[in-house]
């Protein structure tokens, strides 16, 4: 069974269809790239992958269930236990420290705290930052800041990672190591990886890549 | 909810943030404004009580006069009951005291009797002392077992604790004053004793055996009261019907609790006016605190969004969000608590002048601590910040997180088509239900809850003022940097919303005051203008507020009178008598005098104002057709009509030596013929004609006289030769009288000028913090200019209009909202409150200052910040992380 399923689906913005006739299948473990250039709906298929937004027409299925169906409460679990997300802007709390940063999913899941600084500790070595624990988000590099948002996203360990434009803010090396990040850390849990991106050299990492333009899936990429 | 999560992500980030400290700030001050207001006033209608209530002697009941004082002669009816019955006759008078002349009261009673009963009593106050400490040497002993020789003296007096110790006075130690214009010596011989169960006794209370307090007064055998006590063991229900049953015509019975009810009774509107004054400070601090907090959330939007993204249930994120304001709340109460603890010891002073002057004595001079105000206010702290937090918390946990994650979200402009709409519709409604018809007097609900109504509405269309004042800008020039900071007011963000909002509601309640206070004043400067036309005002030194009981004995006024360059005197007496069961005072005047020389400011009964033809008729009808003019209070309190008879009671002096009025008890009546302006009596009075007063009550005492002087004759020299002799009088010019009137109401709105001081600093230190944030938020657009080639002075001013143009709309919308108010204080709340019609004043000057301070402190904020940001170097945007 896919881990996670949309079947037509559609998204308006003041009148203008953004997103039209989406059909996406990803598998558990499976690592799917969007590829489009700016402005072709890969965000906003994201959000409405990962339950911050509703279609307007089709749906969405994560795990078997409809996302648009769901109450806040019971979509909010979602993306509390089985669901990460990696942001292009980092969106680290700048009043937390890495390891508060990493932390913080679990603190939400209410982890007892032997257990949660013992994944936190393992976590912030996966990504070299073990070092770096204390630091306060304005004291990392770009890299750096995204690495602990990859550690914070794979904290809960989530069937589902969905990264919009992860290394849209960095230099290649940075970005590339934090590709890197990504395809291990999400393969050795199996977690399943949606990477939104406009850049060709990222997909490498993926096993499929679904081209988006003008709001629709290419033909022959689903 | 986690309490990790509270440290982490509240309690960390209020370190960081001044706008904590400034919410705790603004919490503070309104906390400490209306904390302090209650405790003054706590303290002065205590002090007020006691006044009244005389002392508490643990009576069960009360026996007073209808009208005047009681005939100690009497007293010989009650005397079968004394087996069952302990009977306390009092006396009650003022001296006064020092050179402030403060009134001290005087209770003259039975001091034999009180050292027989303490014998008996149990839980008396006013009885002897059994065994406290003995006193330091050379200090006033206690009064245990009521020395004897106390009954000798005519001028000792019992003194509390408190006042020896003030005065630092010693047994024998004189006490100096005035008494009816007298200069009298009394002698402290003792303490009072003071029961640890009872409260304490007011400091400038003294107490003399009654014989020598009837001397001190000139009254003989004349008593304000009785007080009465059941003795142990018997039927009190049935005693009291024996009493009633035996008192003579023209008595009544009182339970004491009614005297201490009517007293808070009396001031309960100008108390509960000065508290809900007070709770503007709080009503300004709600809007400034829900600014704070809709920034906070929007500044960490980011914060939020990520939580939910992170599947953080919404319902922890408004908790996380309330408990910043709970804290907030209760630092910032804690803080008023012990701000307004210390304001009251100055606000108090005030408050009791006040209460004096219109209501008696109050001789407050500090506000105790009391943990039920404390609680209040901190509740009423802390509410107030939830309440602030309420809406921007819910916009944090409502708000889907994919909007607040988006790239270069954007603020949306509000809308304020439809605030403005539901503006306008409860202002329409807040003036309807504060004009409704014909409510009872005293019944001030529908006043206040307009006024809240007018308030909610008027804060919510001011926004409205920001385009209406940006369009037309807009369009008329075509200076770009004009245009740049017109555009943000054509789509008013909610911050420039709230920004404005918050100004037009603490402008609007500063307006609203202040129209009030300058109405009132201009109304008694032309009721004092138009009322004072004696030449000479002739009063006993020391008499003062309402119910001075300081009185020129006959004798002395016909000396005045005879005096060869008077040409006529007009003699004002009042006393107070019970009319429907309600206190109230009875007056008398020489209408002969006051028709054709004086001046009453008629509002019905004389054509166009003028009370000459109504003294007149009244003065020609003596006592064949009785009539009397009435205060408007007087008639708004009763419902009264011209026309209307009004029966009074009979006095209880005087009528056993007229044989024929005790055997045909008829009813006095009196016809109302004009009701008059009175701005110095908030009870009321009645007036009748005194050839009638004197028929009727026999009491030829006068407590003012108003001399009108021969022409040519100068008044100065007059007053300087009747007062020669005469220490114990006080003189005064028609000036001088007006200067003192007037000096006496600027005193009794000394608390309310606080309160307009409190309310505007509020104002203006919330525009400053409003403005300054809205300066920040544009640092973005600002270096965006810069980087096109925009010089310094370009943005600046680019800034400076912006702001200026928010605070000009917060400024006008203020004003309206503040007459809107104006007249519901003026034309509602005053007349049904103090049954007092004023005349409506708009203070162009006041209002001009208070637009004019406005600007000037938003010039004052906006200058430096947009000096500053317009300098800033276009790379920092990149390391502030501005778009």
């Amino acid at each position: 069974m896919a881990l996670l399923e949309a079947h037509g689906v559609g998204r308006r913005f003041q009148g203008r269809w953004v997103l039209q006739d989406v059909d996406l299948a990803v598998a558990p473990g499976e690592r799917v790239a969007l590829l489009g250039p700016s402005g072709c709906g890969k965000t906003t298929l994201l959000n409405l992958l990962g339950g911050l937004d509703r279609p307007d027409r089709g749906l969405v299925r994560f795990q078997g269930e409809a996302l648009a169906s769901a109450r806040p409460a019971r979509l909010a679990q979602l993306r509390r236990e089985a669901l990460g997300t990696v942001f292009q802007m980092f969106h680290l709390v700048p009043t937390l420290t890495a390891r508060e940063n990493v932390e913080l999913p679990l603190q939400l899941l209410g982890w007892p705290r032997p257990r949660t600084a013992e994944r936190v500790a393992e976590l912030l070595a996966a990504v070299g930052l073990a070092d770096r624990a204390d630091a306060w988000p304005r004291e990392l590099s770009g890299g750096e800041m995204q690495r602990v948002a990859v550690a914070r996203a794979l904290a809960a360990r989530p069937a589902l990672l969905l990264a919009d434009e992860p290394t849209g803010n960095l230099d290649s090396a940075s970005g590339g190591a934090v590709l890197g990040l990504l395809a291990e850390l999400s393969e050795q849990s199996g977690a399943a990886l949606v990477l939104v991106t406009h850049d060709p050299g990222a997909t490498a990492i993926c096993h499929r890549i679904v081209r988006l333009r003008d709001g629709r899936i290419q033909a022959g990429d689903r | 909810m986690n309490g990790g999560l509270f440290r982490r992500l509240v309690w960390r980030s209020l370190g960081l943030e001044g706008r904590a400290i400034l919410a705790v700030l603004s919490v503070a001050l309104g906390v400490a404004v209306f904390l302090a207001i209650r405790l003054a006033n706590r303290a002065a209608v205590a002090s007020f009580e006691q006044f009244a209530l005389g002392v508490g002697t643990g009576a069960d009941l009360g026996v007073r006069a209808e009208v005047g004082p009681l005939d100690e002669r009497d007293l010989a009816r009650l005397a079968p009951l004394r087996r069952d019955v302990w009977i306390r006759p009092v006396l009650e008078g003022t001296l006064a005291h020092g050179p402030d002349l403060e009134a001290m009261q005087v209770l003259g009673t039975d001091l034999v009797g009180l050292g027989a009963e303490a014998a008996q009593a149990s839980d008396r106050s006013l009885e002897a002392d059994p065994g406290p400490d003995p006193a330091p040497a050379g200090q006033p002993g206690p009064a245990g077992g009521l020395d004897p020789s106390l009954l000798l003296d005519p001028d000792a007096v019992l003194v509390t604790r408190a006042l020896a110790r003030a005065e630092r006075l010693r047994l024998g130690d004189p006490l100096d004053g005035m008494v009816d214009g007298r200069a009298v010596r009394l002698r402290a011989a003792g303490l009072l004793p003071e029961a640890a169960n009872r409260p304490p006794l007011q400091q400038d209370l003294l107490v003399m055996d009654l014989p020598a307090a009837q001397r001190l007064f000139q009254r003989p055998g004349q008593l304000d009261r009785l007080d009465l006590g059941w003795r142990p063991g018997r039927d009190g229900a049935r005693l009291q019907a024996q009493v009633a049953a035996a008192l003579p015509r023209g008595w009544i019975l009182e339970a004491p609790e009614h005297r201490a009810a009517s007293a808070r009774t009396m001031s309960a509107a100008f108390r509960l006016n000065l508290t809900v004054l007070s709770l503007g400070a709080l009503a300004v601090g709600a809007y400034l605190l829900f600014q704070a907090f809709d920034a906070a959330v929007t500044r960490r939007r980011e914060t939020w969004a990520l939580l939910q993204a992170m599947g953080c249930p919404p319902g922890r994120i408004l908790a996380l969000v309330l408990a910043e304001a709970a804290l907030l709340g209760s630092l910032g109460s804690l803080l008023g608590l012990l701000l307004g603890w210390a304001m009251a010891q100055g606000a108090v002073r005030g408050v009791a002048r006040t209460m004096t002057a219109l209501y008696g004595a109050s001789s407050a001079r500090q506000a105790a601590f009391q943990p039920g105000e404390a609680g209040i206010a901190f509740l009423a702290g802390s509410l107030t910040c939830l309440a602030a937090a309420w809406w921007p918390a819910r916009r944090a946990a409502a708000t889907p997180p994919v909007q607040l994650l988006a790239r270069g979200a954007q603020t949306r402009p509000m809308p304020w088509r439809p605030m403005a709409l539901v503006g306008l519709a409860l202002l329409g409604i807040g003036l309807a239900v504060a004009f409704l018809p014909h409510p009872p007097p005293g019944v001030l609900w529908p006043a206040y809850t307009g006024a809240a109504l007018v308030l909610l509405g008027g804060s919510l269309a001011s926004p409205a003022l920001l385009p209406a004042l940006g369009w037309p800008g807009r369009r008329a020039t075509a200076s770009w940097t004009l245009r740049l900071c017109l555009r943000p007011l054509c789509r008013p963000t909610g911050r420039h919303g709230f920004a404005a909002a918050a100004l037009a509601v603490a402008v609007g309640l500063t307006v609203g005051m202040g129209v009030m206070v300058r109405s009132f004043e201009a109304t008694v400067q032309e009721w004092i203008g138009a009322s004072l036309k004696a030449d000479l005002f002739v009063t006993p030194l020391g008499s003062g507020g309402a119910t001075s009981r300081h009185r020129l004995p006959e004798a002395l006024t016909d000396q005045l009178a005879a005096d060869p360059a008077v040409a006529a005197v007009d003699r004002y007496q009042q006393v107070p008598f019970t009319f429907r069961g309600e206190a109230s005072t009875l007056a008398t005047s020489d209408f002969a005098v006051t028709g054709s020389r004086g001046h009453l400011a008629m509002i019905r009964g004389g054509a166009s104002g003028q009370s000459d033809e109504v003294l007149e008729r009244i003065h020609r009808d003596g006592l064949a057709a009785p009539g009397a003019v009435a205060s408007e209070t007087f008639v708004r309190r009763f419902g009264l009509r011209l026309g209307d008879r009004l029966a009074l009671p009979p006095g209880a002096l005087g009528d056993r030596d007229r044989p024929e009025r005790q055997a045909s008890p008829a009813a006095r009546t009196v016809i109302l013929r004009g009701v008059y302006a009175d701005y110095g009596n908030e009870r009321g009075s009645l007036i009748l004609d005194r050839p009638v007063f004197l028929a009727w009550f026999h009491d030829a005492r006068c407590a003012s006289l108003a001399l009108y002087l021969r022409p040519g004759t100068d008044a100065g020299a007059v007053a300087r030769r009747l007062a020669r002799g005469r220490p114990g009088l006080q003189i005064r010019s028609n000036l001088a009288l007006r200067a003192q009137v007037e000096r006496i109401f600027q005193q009794t709105f000394a608390i309310t000028y606080a309160l307009e001081v409190i309310g505007l600093a509020v104002a203006l230190g919330g525009l400053a913090q409003s403005l300054a944030g809205l300066a920040l938020a544009r640092r973005g657009d600002l270096w965006t200019l810069r980087a096109l080639g925009a010089g310094d002075g370009a943005v600046a001013r680019v800034l400076l209009g912006e702001g200026l143009g928010v605070a000009l709309a917060g400024s006008l919308g203020g004003l309206g909202l503040g007459l809107a108010l104006s007249r519901i204080l003026v034309q509602v709340l005053n007349p049904q409150a103090f049954g007092w019609t004023l005349s409506y004043r708009l203070p162009w000057a006041f209002l001009g200052g208070m637009l004019g301070a406005c600007m000037l402190t938003a010039a004052a904020v906006l200058l430096p910040v947009a000096r500053g940001l317009a300098r800033l170097a276009v790379d920092r945007q990149l390391e502030t992380g501005a778009t």
